[in-house]
């Protein structure tokens, strides 16, 4: 896996300045964690541009911007990653066993899926957080759940459309047990499009997470370049560079895990085109066809698309 | 094809069924009630006994499911203590402002989006073909609350070309004709920014989906007979590619809504996001409920007006 991204990496420009970009955005969250000074302290110096001593200037309360910001694409980062791993894991297990052994609970997990996929994901979230209080933890099992029907469609169409296939076939001949099948055969030819997914997902988890914080809905006693956001509305005259710096951080961070999702992307096309590998045939007509399956794949913040035309 | 229609709406309403039940176990979950925010912090027990009672909260959770889902039946959403009327009526007083800021928005960024796309698919590899593709990646990555301010910062409050918020100005005798330019004027930032992140989405559908179709016969069939490349495009490949771009289009209606949302918040736009907001702080359960109702009736609704415009446009699919 990781040879084959190195090698891609360089006839595939928009993977490597995703993953470029994406290195940065965490050593600015790992500059927040270990160097950066407290993000709450206060000072008199209050609304001040940008300086030596203060690169991104200082907010209302006269704490210094660029810790702030460091500090809060941390958080970003976090929920992002916490919610898309869980999310991920959880529905890639589940939609490729539902898949391979179809039945009720196949059906049942399909109804459930359906049912998710009706709910604003924002809007949901947004309820959530105010009934029971904002918290990172809280944030990060929702969207786990708003990301599960689109993962679990996925990986139930691949484990489906694999299911009869010749070397599955063979493999259950030679005597192969289903968990064996499942781990060995199955999944190798899912994971591509799981972690193009995945990368799309984490993307939206981050446009959730400082959507809900600039909302007023975020765990109090951490930094949120929403918040920030939301700070920033009330000084947009006097302060400029208090909306410039945290908001162009989150669109550097979506567009880095959406570089890294569209060259995920191409790996596959690249791998459909060769025949290698046990894909699905390749779309008829290169890339075209590949990018749609790929916007099916991306959608932002609701997250509410229905089942795709001809899904499984 | 009634019988399709029908058999999806009879779907829809058990999925809404499934809607009102965890939303209202969601806040059955929750810690506080309706009761607590209504009498406040220091609530007299006596009184907030009182007030279950009169809303209902002293019963079980499937009891209060029931009765709500009967009169959602019968067309009664509740009553809003913290409104003070209907939560019907409070959506619907509610409605036209967002329906207006979404149907603009849905309304440029579907002309815009398909338009772009079909010139991007056409240059395909060009300079132009490029920066349309990284412009609606970079749209489409916008958190739009922030282009929202941006904008404020940038044409209200510095250039002071249009007002930063709000749906019409306070306080000025209008005549009627004026009035409708006075909205318009302040529709113009918050319908830009939205349709700025929905349009990278159709961009970028229609682009692909155009990519694939020129590629088919029939298409350079019809530039063998000489036909001018401008209805080659748009009258012949177009309603073709046009299927993939539905199917977006109205299957992302949970974006919109959530864009909305966000662009109400930052132009304080009087529309049902924020409500949706106003309610979340002041903990007003039935218009909270009501709204994710209605919203997931309206996602629900778009997904099936997505399938039958499918059809029309492409009579070959047949719905099972």
């Amino acid at each position: 896996m990781i040879a084959r991204l190195d090698r891609s990496a360089r006839s595939n420009p928009r993977l490597l300045v995703g993953l470029v970009l994406l290195a940065a955005v965490a050593l600015a969250a790992l500059a927040g964690a270990l160097v950066a000074s407290d993000p709450f302290r206060t000072s008199e110096t209050v609304l001040r541009g940008p300086s030596v001593h203060h690169p991104f200037g200082t907010d209302n309360l006269g704490r210094d911007v660029l810790d702030r910001v460091l500090h809060g694409v941390g958080t970003s980062l976090k929920v992002s990653l916490l919610a898309v791993v869980a999310g991920t894991v959880v529905a890639t297990v589940l939609g490729l066993v539902s898949g391979y052994a179809g039945g009720a609970i196949d059906d049942l997990l399909l109804k459930l899926a359906e049912l998710f996929q009706v709910i604003p994901g924002f809007l949901l979230a947004l309820v959530a957080a105010a009934a029971f209080g904002a918290s990172l933890l809280l944030l990060v099992i929702i969207l786990a759940v708003i990301f599960f029907p689109r993962t679990f469609r996925l990986a139930r169409g691949e484990a489906i459309g694999l299911r009869e296939r010749e070397f599955i076939h063979a493999a259950r001949a030679a005597g192969a047990r289903p968990v064996r099948i499942l781990t060995r055969h199955i999944l190798p030819g899912a994971l591509t499009i799981v972690l193009v997914n995945a990368s799309f997902q984490a993307g939206t988890a981050v446009l959730i997470e400082t959507g809900l914080s600039f909302l007023g809905v975020s765990e109090r006693d951490t930094v949120s370049l929403g918040a920030m956001l939301f700070d920033a509305q009330s000084y947009l005259e006097q302060a400029w560079w208090m909306s410039l710096f945290p908001g162009a951080l989150v669109a550097v961070t979506i567009v880095s895990v959406n570089l890294v999702g569209d060259g995920l992307q191409g790996l596959r096309d690249v791998r459909a085109a060769g025949g290698v590998g046990p894909e699905r045939p390749a779309p008829e007509s290169g890339q075209g066809a590949a990018t749609l399956e790929r916007l099916a794949v991306a959608s932002s913040l609701g997250d509410s698309t229905k089942t795709q035309k001809g899904e499984a | 094809m009634l019988w399709y229609v029908a058999r999806r709406l009879a779907g829809t309403v058990g999925l809404l069924v499934a809607v009102v039940v965890i939303t209202f176990g969601l806040i059955a979950l929750a810690p506080g009630d309706a009761a607590q925010v209504l009498a406040g912090q220091a609530g007299d027990p006596q009184y907030l006994a009182e007030l279950r009672g009169q809303l209902g909260l002293d019963r079980s959770l499937g009891y209060q499911i029931g009765s709500y889902l009967l009169a959602v039946a019968r067309g009664d959403l509740g009553f809003s203590i913290v409104q003070g009327q209907p939560v019907l009526d409070v959506i619907t007083g509610r409605l036209g402002a967002t329906l207006l800021l979404g149907g603009t928005s849905l309304t440029i960024a579907v002309l815009g989006g398909v338009y772009l796309g079909v010139v991007a698919a056409a240059k395909r590899g060009s300079q132009l073909d490029t920066g349309i593709s990284l412009a609606s990646l970079i749209g489409y990555s916008m958190p739009v609350f922030w282009l929202g301010q941006l904008l404020v910062a940038l044409l209200a409050v510095r250039l002071h070309l249009l007002p930063a918020g709000g749906m019409s100005s306070a306080g000025e005798q209008l005549g009627a004709f004026e009035r409708v330019l006075d909205v318009l004027r302040h529709l113009i930032l918050p319908a830009a920014t939205l349709s700025i992140l929905l349009m990278a989405l159709v961009v970028r559908t229609t682009r692909a989906a155009m990519i694939d179709v020129l590629e088919e016969e029939y298409v350079t069939a019809a530039r063998g007979r000489g036909i001018r490349e401008g209805a080659v495009l748009f009258r012949h490949a177009l309603r073709n590619a046009l299927r993939p771009v539905i199917t977006v289009v109205t299957a992302d209606v949970g974006v919109l809504l959530s864009g909305v949302v966000l662009i109400e918040a930052v132009f304080s736009w009087p529309g049902l996001g924020t409500l949706l907001l106003d309610s979340v702080l002041s903990r007003d359960t039935p218009t909270l409920v009501g709204l994710l109702l209605f919203s997931s009736f309206l996602v629900a609704g778009a997904n099936l007006l997505g399938d039958l415009l499918y059809m029309w446009v492409d009579p070959r699919v047949r719905l099972r």
